[in-house]
């Protein structure tokens, strides 16, 4: 077979096993679309934050439970003005600086308000609403759930409800390279 | 062999088009494995995880716990960096704030921000048989 010139400098075809002539734009095309898809699926991996936030809302809820609940009763101080929502070990400050919010309401059996503790960015609280029906990547974590619990009252051993709310749009933040130089 | 082809002449001769392809193929796959192993080893990825892991670890945890973790992986990171032991075990962790700040490397690192009040008492990083633990204690 007799190849031109052209072919030799510039080949625009390589041949497979079978003999068949293969164009190398096409193979150039293919090599471009593998390397491509690695890269978008690499970086797409990799330059995606880590979603901690349902973890932590979690957390939080298991804390703050913990807080006001013990054995499945309510702990005797809750409903006494001693007790602050505070006192469960969270920094309002923090949580509200970094999206983080936390509440209780502790109710009777009827659903009457006994106390209420809010703690946080109460923003929030309006987001986890939406959230119910949307879930985009801006719209903070949000964790609820209704519990029950014993209490007394008047030496009479009652039911009521914890309803917890614990919500996070907290993804934390890169130190920005300019602070810190010290290597 | 598939590199060699017969001349008119019988002689052996390379056959350049299949050379061509090899040696961009090579690159291709090469940029391909540089770019992922360079990304998987980065130190922005390993920052975040550990800043995160260890945030968490405190939020979950109780006074007066202790907590070993393996860091045997940002260590390796850091090393590729060029970070001494000594500067690892100075600068890998600190708590700023409520915030864990992790650094793999000279510059920058990543911050993220527990909401309880937990204080760390202690936190030591101890090498061994070519492991990196660090173990943090509770306040």
């Amino acid at each position: 077979m007799n190849k031109k010139r052209s072919d030799i400098i510039a080949p625009s075809f390589v041949l497979n096993k079978r003999g068949e002539k293969v164009s190398i734009f096409w193979w150039f095309v293919a090599c471009v679309a593998v390397f491509l898809t690695i890269l978008f699926v690499t970086l797409g991996f990799y330059a995606k934050p880590i979603d901690v936030r349902e973890l932590q809302v979690k957390m939080n809820y298991l804390s703050f439970y913990d807080c006001f609940i013990e054995d499945g009763f309510l702990k005797q101080d809750v409903l006494t003005d001693k007790f602050s929502g505070s006192v469960c070990g969270f920094n309002s400050e923090i949580m509200e600086n970094n999206f983080g919010f936390l509440q209780a309401n502790i109710t009777d059996y009827s659903g009457k308000e006994l106390e209420l503790f809010i703690i946080g960015d109460t923003s929030m609280a309006g987001y986890c609403d939406v959230v119910k029906n949307n879930t985009g990547k801006y719209f903070p974590n949000c964790y609820y759930k209704k519990e029950p619990f014993y209490y007394y009252e008047n030496n009479e051993r009652k039911i009521g409800y914890a309803e917890i709310l614990s919500a996070s749009n907290n993804h934390g933040a890169r130190v920005s390279v300019l602070e810190g130089k010290n290597g | 062999m598939a590199l060699k082809r017969l001349n008119k002449r019988g002689n052996e001769e390379l056959f350049m088009p299949e050379i061509i392809i090899l040696l961009v193929s090579i690159f291709f796959f090469s940029a391909m494995l540089y770019f992922v192993n360079k990304n998987s080893t980065s130190s922005l990825f390993y920052e975040e995880l550990y800043a995160k892991k260890i945030g968490l670890i405190i939020e979950g945890s109780k006074s007066g716990d202790v907590y070993k973790i393996d860091i045997t992986k940002p260590w390796e990171v850091s090393r590729k960096n060029k970070m001494s032991a000594d500067w690892f075990k100075t600068n890998f962790l600190s708590i700023e704030n409520q915030a864990v700040v992790v650094k793999l490397a000279s510059k920058g690192g990543y911050k993220f921000n527990y909401f309880s009040s937990k204080q760390i008492e202690s936190s030591l990083i101890n090498f061994n048989e070519g492991r990196a633990i660090l173990e943090i204690k509770i306040k």
